[in-house]
């Protein structure tokens, strides 16, 4: 207690000095706290990131096999394409289809990968409804896309709906992202897949306009194995309303009015004609981190560049990477503003056992133990460093946020052009050709890395306290130096 | 109450212009009861010999015995000899300009963990005995005057009640007036059975000594 006292009474002797190394303590130390802030925030946000995005897969076709195709239809005139057609036995048609779609056998054995949380696959295609009128395509019709769409071989017809087959209804991303809602009905799950129950989900203006509720049927148009025109009867099991419409990313995939059709994947294949077959597979991996072993994996089953991985690395790199970029800064700062904490408190611990040398030779001539002396001076220390990281709190509480706001604003702006020049240059190009995500694609939160949050939590208060003790123990090395060396017999000549 | 007895006491000092002899086979013995003075001119080597009595310096050879033990090399807390067996007494008075004439004399005390209420009760007692006031008990040494600063040391030096008052040039910086007192107070330790070892240059302050030890270029002359 009374070294205590003699400790604090002591930073009362030179008041001017003692205000002049807490403010550039607080300063320093507000500083490296408000970085410390910063990072935490930085890391966390990187690990949130990580959570939600860059674990996402999608296996397709790839891309050169659409634009090979394409450069190969487009070569055709008007009047080849439709004797081909003419010619073409089923076998030779289905053999066509398949080979922009890619085998079941080898999105399932991807999926049995370790890394591998969730899997789903699609298959969308055009299917005949005769008894159904969708006249929203008159207009797809006037704007000449239907002839667009037959330069590619594929026949629109004023009863052609598009159908979207997965194995579980309720985990396509547009219901999981509250585009379409079910009103009414139930979702077909993963019994209906495996079963191939004959059953669709219909949307709710297309429902009302035919008059169909769920229980009702429709009749779809398709040929069988042996290439006969045939019949599927299909029950209407939910009705959906659309709350968004679809994007139009997509010349074929062009269906801003909804009328989708979504059925059990093993029935859709039924209805195209191509059972094993499917044109995207979707994964949830555990972390962005085995994104190379995932594609490594996929590589080695797939056995050729026909069939391509892509995954959501740049939308993680694009969110993530600022982040990383501000925690890399913010840490730099720390370790800085720590080392001006140390080196300030080194200096004018240095001038105070200078000024104190003979009065440290009078405690150990009054027989004063070094530990004695010593404690004196470190509740000197502590009350200096103590007062400054309330200070310095305070400050970093106020300035904590803007600061990481800044520095995040610097990053993302210096990131710009380059993440432009990837999605240009890879993926984005590859999405646009084929139509966006996969069905099975949640939207992901890109707010989580457009802001910084800094949280003043218990971390931090463990952290400023850890700062404290490491400021004061590397302060005390001066003190401890001084103590030891001092000789009361050669400083007590002095006068 | 013990003596000191001292015996061929050697000590040397390094400087860049060579080797000193500060002390060169001193023995001297110091009675309880009785002031000894060990008088010579500057760079004699008292003060030397005073620190090595009192710890603050090791021999480089001989034995410092105060009672019955050589308080180097029978392995002494000179720590704990500091607080309780010696007590200092120097030309410039050494004391903590921060704090007070009274925090000033419990400082020994606070280092030996008294109890703060014994260490103000017992301070203001020795304070009050060297004729130090209570007015001049918060003041701070620079509010003093030399002779009342050196009183202040000399409670000081009493404060643990110590066996050996070890006094450097006490009187060097005051007026003889005061001078006197101070050497009159220190005769009256002495007669309390203490052992009381001043260094002085001063033949007065000798002549007012039981025993006088003369000392000259580190040896002992008379």
């Amino acid at each position: 207690m009374m070294t205590f006292t003699r400790g604090f009474k002591s930073i009362y002797r030179n008041p001017a000095r003692s205000l002049i190394v807490i403010f550039l303590l607080s300063v320093c130390l507000a500083f490296s706290m408000a970085m410390l802030a910063v990072r935490l925030a930085a890391d966390s946000q990187v690990e949130e990131v990580k959570a939600r995005v860059g674990n996402y897969a999608e296996v397709k076709v790839s891309s050169n096999v659409f634009f090979s195709r394409y450069f190969a239809e487009s070569g055709k005139s008007e009047k080849e394409r439709q004797r081909e057609q003419e010619t073409m036995t089923e076998q030779e048609a289905r053999q066509k289809r398949e080979e922009t779609l890619i085998p079941e056998s080898i999105t399932d054995e991807v999926s049995r990968s370790e890394h591998v949380r969730t899997y789903d696959k699609f298959l969308t295609t055009d299917i005949v409804l005769p008894e159904l009128e969708n006249t929203n395509l008159q207009m797809v019709f006037e704007s000449g896309l239907a002839k667009e769409a037959s330069r590619l071989g594929i026949q629109v017809t004023m009863n052609t709906f598009p159908f979207t087959g997965n194995t579980d209804a309720a985990s396509l991303s547009d219901f999981r992202d509250g585009k379409k809602v079910l009103v009414e009905g139930r979702y077909y799950d993963y019994f209906d897949f495996s079963a191939a129950n004959p059953v669709v989900l219909i949307e709710k203006n297309l429902a009302d306009k035919n008059q169909l509720r769920t229980g009702d049927t429709v009749v779809a148009r398709i040929k069988d194995k042996t290439g006969r025109e045939a019949e599927k009867e299909l029950t209407i099991i939910g009705i959906y309303e659309t709350k968004e419409a679809e994007s139009s990313q997509n010349l074929l995939g062009f269906n801003p009015f909804g009328n989708r059709f979504y059925a059990p994947l093993s029935v859709v294949q039924e209805l195209n004609n191509t059972p094993g077959f499917v044109d995207d597979a979707s994964y949830y991996f555990d972390n962005v981190d085995n994104t190379n072993a995932l594609l490594a994996e996929f590589r080695a089953i797939s056995g050729s560049d026909r069939y391509e991985m892509t995954t959501d690395l740049v939308d993680y790199q694009t969110l993530a990477d600022p982040l990383a970029k501000v925690g890399n800064t913010s840490s730099i700062g720390l370790w800085g503003s720590l080392g001006a904490c140390v080196l300030i408190l080194l200096l004018s611990m240095l001038l105070i056992v200078r000024g104190r040398v003979k009065e440290l030779g009078v405690f150990k001539a009054v027989g004063a133990a070094d530990r004695q002396i010593l404690a004196q001076l470190a509740v000197e220390v502590v009350v200096l460093c103590l007062v400054a990281v309330i200070i310095a709190s305070a400050a970093t509480a106020a300035l904590g946020q803007s600061l990481g706001n800044w520095l995040l604003s610097e990053n993302i702006r210096t990131e710009a052009p380059e993440q432009n020049q990837k999605q240009d240059g890879g993926q984005g190009m590859m999405r646009q050709f084929q139509g966006g995500g996969s069905p099975g694609r949640l939207a992901s939160d890109s707010s989580v890395g457009n802001q910084i949050k800094v949280l003043f939590g218990n971390e931090l208060f463990l952290y400023a306290c850890l700062i404290l003790l490491g400021v004061c123990l590397t302060g005390m090395v001066i003190p401890v130096v001084g103590v030891v060396r001092v000789r009361p017999a050669r400083v007590l000549r002095m006068e | 109450m013990n003596g000191v007895e001292v015996r061929d006491l050697t000590k040397r000092y390094r400087t860049r212009g060579g080797e000193v002899i500060a002390l060169d086979g001193v023995s001297l013995d110091a009675q309880p009861g009785r002031m000894t003075a060990v008088v010579g001119p500057s760079g004699s080597g008292k003060t030397t010999l005073l620190y090595i009595v009192g710890s603050l310096e090791a021999p480089d050879a001989g034995s410092v015995r105060v009672g019955e033990r050589d308080i180097f090399s029978s392995g002494l807390n000179l720590v704990d000899y500091r607080r309780k067996t010696v007590g200092f007494v120097f030309q410039f008075f050494n004391l903590v300009n921060t704090y007070t004439a009274l925090e000033n004399v419990m400082l020994p005390m606070a280092m030996t963990g008294v109890a703060r209420s014994e260490q103000k009760r017992r301070a203001r007692e020795l304070l009050e005995r060297m004729g130090i006031g209570p007015e001049r008990w918060n003041h701070r040494p620079t509010r003093l005057s030399g002779g009342e600063q050196q009183r202040v040391a000399i409670a000081r030096a009493l404060a643990n009640d110590p066996q050996v008052i070890l006094a450097d040039e006490p009187t060097g910086n005051l007026d003889s007036g005061t001078g006197k007192i101070i050497v009159e107070i220190l005769r009256e330790l002495s007669r309390e059975g203490r052992c009381v070892l001043v260094a002085t240059h001063d033949e007065n302050v000798a002549g007012l000594s039981d025993s006088v030890a003369h000392l000259k270029d580190g040896r002992l002359v008379g």
